[in-house]
């Protein structure tokens, strides 16, 4: 663990380093790392916590928008959107912003919503492999 | 000193506490105004943060039950994404006495809680 911990410090300082997932940078754990204060078991426990919520949120962001359930979709964006700035995957925090301040008045919600998910994905598959 | 932190979401919660916990305070954790608010009535806490958007209660109504039904005036910190004027000015209208917005900064949210707490 100690090791992959490491190589997740090399990694998150380097803030143009892409991950290999389709020219996306990897997520940027400053902020956990602040947060954390040294103590790499909460970083791991936070990463976990993610790993294993955020595809509901992801379901029920889809699910809502799909319904046209505007109400519900900007509880699920209002809970992902810190969430995502926590663990660093701060490419798609300006989609969901948007997606919070303006659902209504997006033509093509659906569209925004699956790039979200792509990248949020993409992040999600780069945290596994920093713990 | 025991603070209580009223917070639906699990990582927010951990990362309050993470860095209450290492500041000294004892933290107790809410995951809803409804749950906060019995917590509230059982234990003497020196400090309430809450968010505001939370099932069943949220951050409003819970302020505004601990000032005008529980006659408390324990400092309340609202901690939420919320950041409009309405909002802000919502909370210190029903009696929170701080409002700092998510994503927050750890050290800026332990320094707004010593200040309270160096009052007493």
């Amino acid at each position: 663990m100690s090791e992959s911990i490491n190589n997740c410090n090399c990694k998150s300082d380097k803030t143009n380093e892409l991950s290999d997932n389709l020219n996306y940078p990897l997520p940027d754990l400053t902020y956990l790392r602040e947060m954390a204060e040294g103590d790499e078991l909460f970083i791991k426990d936070i990463i976990n916590y993610f790993l294993k919520n955020c595809p509901g949120m992801l379901t029920l962001m889809r699910e809502s928008a799909l319904a046209g359930d505007f109400e519900k979709l900007y509880f699920t964006v209002h809970k992902l959107l810190p969430q995502l700035k926590f663990v660093g995957i701060l490419e798609a925090v300006p989609d969901v912003e948007k997606i919070k301040n303006e659902s209504k008045h997006i033509s093509d919600l659906s569209v925004v919503i699956e790039r979200v998910i792509k990248i949020v994905n993409y992040g999600m598959e780069d945290l596994k492999k920093m713990i | 000193m025991k603070i209580l932190v009223v917070e639906d979401d699990f990582m927010m919660i951990k990362a309050i506490e993470h860095k209450l916990k290492s500041d000294g305070f004892a933290v107790d954790a809410a995951s809803d105004g409804n749950q906060a608010f019995e917590m509230i009535n059982q234990t003497d806490y020196d400090l309430i943060i809450t968010d505001i958007l939370m099932p069943f209660v949220g951050g409003f109504e819970l302020i505004n039950k601990v000032r005008n039904e529980l006659h408390l005036k324990v400092p309340i910190i609202v901690l939420s994404s919320l950041s409009n004027e309405n909002s802000i000015i919502e909370a210190f209208k029903l009696g929170a006495d701080d409002y700092v917005t998510k994503p927050f900064s750890p050290s800026e949210v332990s320094i707004r809680v010593k200040r309270f707490l160096m009052k007493k």
